[in-house]
């Protein structure tokens, strides 16, 4: 973690909105804020605490903690944020994150929102339920111990490495955390392969119950499917009896007795149509039909009467003309017309047509007419009519015939009555029968697709069990794990402890004046820390001056800063006010620079400037906190490094410095 | 052809009683048929005097409204015979005649179609 930035917005003195970079190269990787007692250089340091941990710096006590934090924000101001933006290694890179804590006073109650920003925008990965969670993980609690501290205070680190969060910070620091993540990680997959367990007991409990259901059902289909072909092999047997039945029933002319009441109703209906074209013939046979029975004969008739006409004109013609000559014949005879005219004159008027033929009915013209009309009425509308009738006649008696026929072979409704009532049980069996056979199709579906069902089902607790199998042969691979990490956590401890022990005994003897007398550290498991003496002799801590014990302290938290490898920048308010000279130096020369990223919160009297001199060419930014008591405010002022530095904090100076880490080459 | 009653032999009368029987016609219209059919035959009838002790008919009645024609019809007959009694025994001799015929052709009314004079065959 490299901490870019801070912003504060009214906290305790300072009014409004205060921006610090903390931007750096790894050549001037110091910031230093420098400020009068009172201007505020612990408030910035409680900032950023607050900003991290909020609550949890007051054991999450939340009542406490708002107390705190009505007093930490700026009397009369409704709203206050501070706001940290840090650089983050992580497998993916570098990340840029934003921690922003505001208040917001409403009705004297203050709200408290926490946010998370990546890259300037909200934060996605994580909820923000798991924000402090979030923020725990990059820096947790017992850290804030070991890198954001009061140089005042630190001297007592040796005994703080035991608590709890310090042990656990110090854990982290020297790697052990991610052995113990790893642990915790197995003991949670181990957790869940015990209820994978359970659930491996349940998959197969579930997979015999459904076996033992498929079986049921495989038992059903089976008995279903011997059903199915009995019911077929019956349906079969008394379809061939009916269809005997039925050859019996139609060559017993059964088929005519299902027709007999529509033969019945045409015979009716042919009887009452013959009955209808008798009336019409008896009708015929009053008028002219029995005329019909001739035909030459009234045809020589009607000549004969036509003929016997004519010769009735042409006799009465010649009567009239006989008549005629002879009145013609008088007056020419009177008149004395000679023989030879008057015989000429008779000649003309004689008519010498005579009658064709001999008369035999004497009958009158109208008696001819009306015998001659008759003889065509007959001919001519009687016949076609009588004709017609007549076919009419032959056609339905044909037809009658044909049906009076098959209703004699009508067979006895008591022979037939067997076979048909035979018939009708076939039928209602069949019927019957074939109901059940649907039944027992759909029931067969039914089964099959239960079957169905229960395979997917089987197939997917198959699945399921493969890979709980295969977990399983995890499980028996993690089960290995413990021992493993255990030893590998031991080994690792040991290394990093021995690292430690090491890195402390060489910083010690790079920041202390009396390193001679001590000739060895031992930090034990439970980082209780020992010096010892020459032969081996334990030095006692509390004979140490407060002087040499920050100096112990700060030895100690080099050698875990060393370890982490620059993982986290460390922050010190006052770091040199209970330090002599010399090892104010040491500091300033040995371990100040060997910090990847430090922030320096000092009074000005705290660094001279022969330690000045030294320090200048590793400052990246200088700020100069001023209080004005008069309004009660402090500003922020940005100091030009390199003059800055110098004016602010004495002369130039050519320094040399770069301490390798060890943790690095490990 | 004069004569307004006739009288007929028990044995036609019974036979016009069975036909009417069988074909429904009145006596008078079988009689009629008869005489027509007896008329078609180009053989003689017999003139024989016979016992009439059947039915007797009203001219009218027998003949209606083929009195004219029927008349005319026997007396052209006539004139080709060879014999030639009175129209009425010549007339009579048919009726006779004309009934048997009738009563051997005809066992329903269906079969006056089969009397008729015509190239169609009416009756299969």
């Amino acid at each position: 973690m490299i901490l870019n930035r801070i912003s504060i917005t009214n906290i305790t003195s300072f009014k409004g909105e205060h921006v610090l970079s903390f931007e750096h190269t790894p050549q001037r990787s110091i910031s230093v804020i420098s400020g009068n007692n009172g201007a505020g250089k612990t408030s910035l340091l409680q900032a950023m605490k607050i900003n991290l941990y909020g609550q949890f710096l007051f054991n999450n006590n939340k009542k406490k903690y708002l107390e705190y934090v009505d007093g930490f924000i700026r009397s009369g101001e409704a709203f206050a944020s501070i706001e940290m933006e840090f650089r983050q290694r992580t497998l993916a890179g570098n990340e840029d994150f934003t921690v922003r804590r505001s208040w917001q006073r409403d009705n004297g109650k203050i709200k408290e929102t926490l946010l998370i920003l990546k890259d300037n925008e909200k934060y996605q990965d994580v909820t923000p339920k798991f924000y402090q969670e979030f923020i725990f993980s990059i820096v947790p609690l017992g850290m804030m111990e070991l890198f954001f501290f009061d140089g005042e205070k630190i001297n007592n680190l040796g005994e703080s490495l035991r608590s709890g969060e310090i042990s656990n910070a110090v854990k982290k620091l020297i790697g052990l955390s991610a052995v113990s993540g790893l642990e915790e990680a197995i003991g949670r997959y181990q957790h869940d392969s015990l209820k994978n367990k359970k659930d491996y007991q349940a998959i197969l409990k579930a997979q015999q119950a459904l076996k033992e259901e498929k079986a049921e059902y495989h038992k059903e289909g089976e008995l279903l499917h011997l059903r199915f072909a009995e019911l077929n092999e019956a349906i079969k047997r008394d379809r061939k009896k009916l269809g005997n039945s039925e050859v019996t029933f139609y060559e017993t002319g059964g088929n005519l007795a299902s027709s007999h009441g529509a033969l019945q109703a045409r015979k009716t209906q042919l009887e009452k149509q013959l009955e209808e074209d008798c009336v019409k013939i008896k009708e015929l046979s009053q008028s002219y039909l029995p005329l019909c029975v001739l035909s030459d004969e009234l045809e020589e008739l009607a000549d004969q009467l036509v003929s016997e006409r004519e010769d009735a004109a042409t006799r009465i013609v010649q009567e009239f003309a006989k008549e005629r000559a002879a009145l013609v014949e008088k007056a020419l005879s009177e008149e004395g017309v000679p023989e030879r005219v008057r015989q000429f004159a008779l000649k003309a008027l004689e008519v010498t047509e005579e009658p064709t033929s001999k008369p035999i009915h004497n009958i009158s013209a109208t008696q001819t007419d009306e015998i001659l009309s008759a003889i065509g009425k007959a001919q001519d509308v009687i016949r076609p009519q009588a004709l017609d009738v007549f076919a009419s006649i032959n056609n339905a008696q044909k037809e009658l015939a044909a049906i009076d026929s098959a209703i004699e072979k009508v067979p006895d409704e008591a022979a037939l009555a067997h076979t048909l009532s035979e018939m009708r049980k076939l039928n209602l069996k069949l019927s019957t029968q074939e109901a059940q056979l649907e039944e027992v199709v759909q029931r067969k579906r039914r089964v099959e697709g239960d079957i169905s069902a229960i395979d997917n089902k089987l197939l997917q607790l198959a699945k399921q069990l493969e890979k709980r199998s295969s977990e399983s042969k995890s499980e028996e691979l993690v089960k290995r794990f413990p021992r493993v990490l255990a030893r590998i956590k031991e080994d690792l401890f040991e290394r990093r402890l021995q690292s430690l022990q090491r890195l402390t005994l060489h910083n010690i003897r790079r920041l202390f004046r009396k390193d001679q007398l001590i000739h060895d550290v031992k930090i034990s498991n439970d980082f209780s820390v020992e010096l010892l003496g020459s032969a081996g002799s334990c030095i006692d801590l509390k004979r140490l001056s407060a002087g040499e014990q920050q100096m112990l302290a700060t030895a100690i938290q080099w050698a875990l800063a060393s370890v982490a490898s620059g993982n986290i920048p460390t922050i010190i308010d006052t770091p040199l006010a209970r330090l002599d000279s010399y090892h104010r130096r040491s500091l300033v020369q040995n371990y100040y620079p060997a910090i990847e990223q430090l922030i320096l919160l000092s009074t000005d009297e705290e660094i001279d400037s022969e330690l000045l001199a030294d320090l200048s060419p590793k400052v990246s930014k200088v700020y100069a906190l001023q209080h004005d008591k008069t309004n009660g405010c402090t500003e922020i002022v940005r100091v030009e490094t390199e003059k800055g530095a110098q004016r602010s904090l004495g002369t130039s100076y050519e320094i040399y410095t770069n301490q390798t880490s060890e943790a690095d080459n490990e | 052809m004069k004569f307004t009653r006739i009288r007929l032999p028990k044995q036609t009368t019974n036979r016009l009683t069975n036909l009417k029987g069988k074909t429904g016609l009145n006596p008078n219209v079988l009689m009629r048929y008869g005489v027509l059919l007896s008329l078609k035959d180009k053989s003689d009838p017999i003139y024989e005097d016979q016992v009439c002790d059947g039915m007797e008919l009203h001219r009218s009645v027998l003949l209606g409204d083929l009195d004219q024609i029927i008349c005319a019809l026997t007396m052209q007959r006539h004139t080709q015979s060879d014999q030639y009694p009175d129209a009425y025994t010549c007339f009579r001799a048919h009726l006779y005649r004309g009934v048997d015929i009738l009563f051997a052709k005809v066992k329903q009314l269906a079969d006056i179609a089969d009397l008729l004079d015509d190239d169609q065959t009416l009756r299969v």
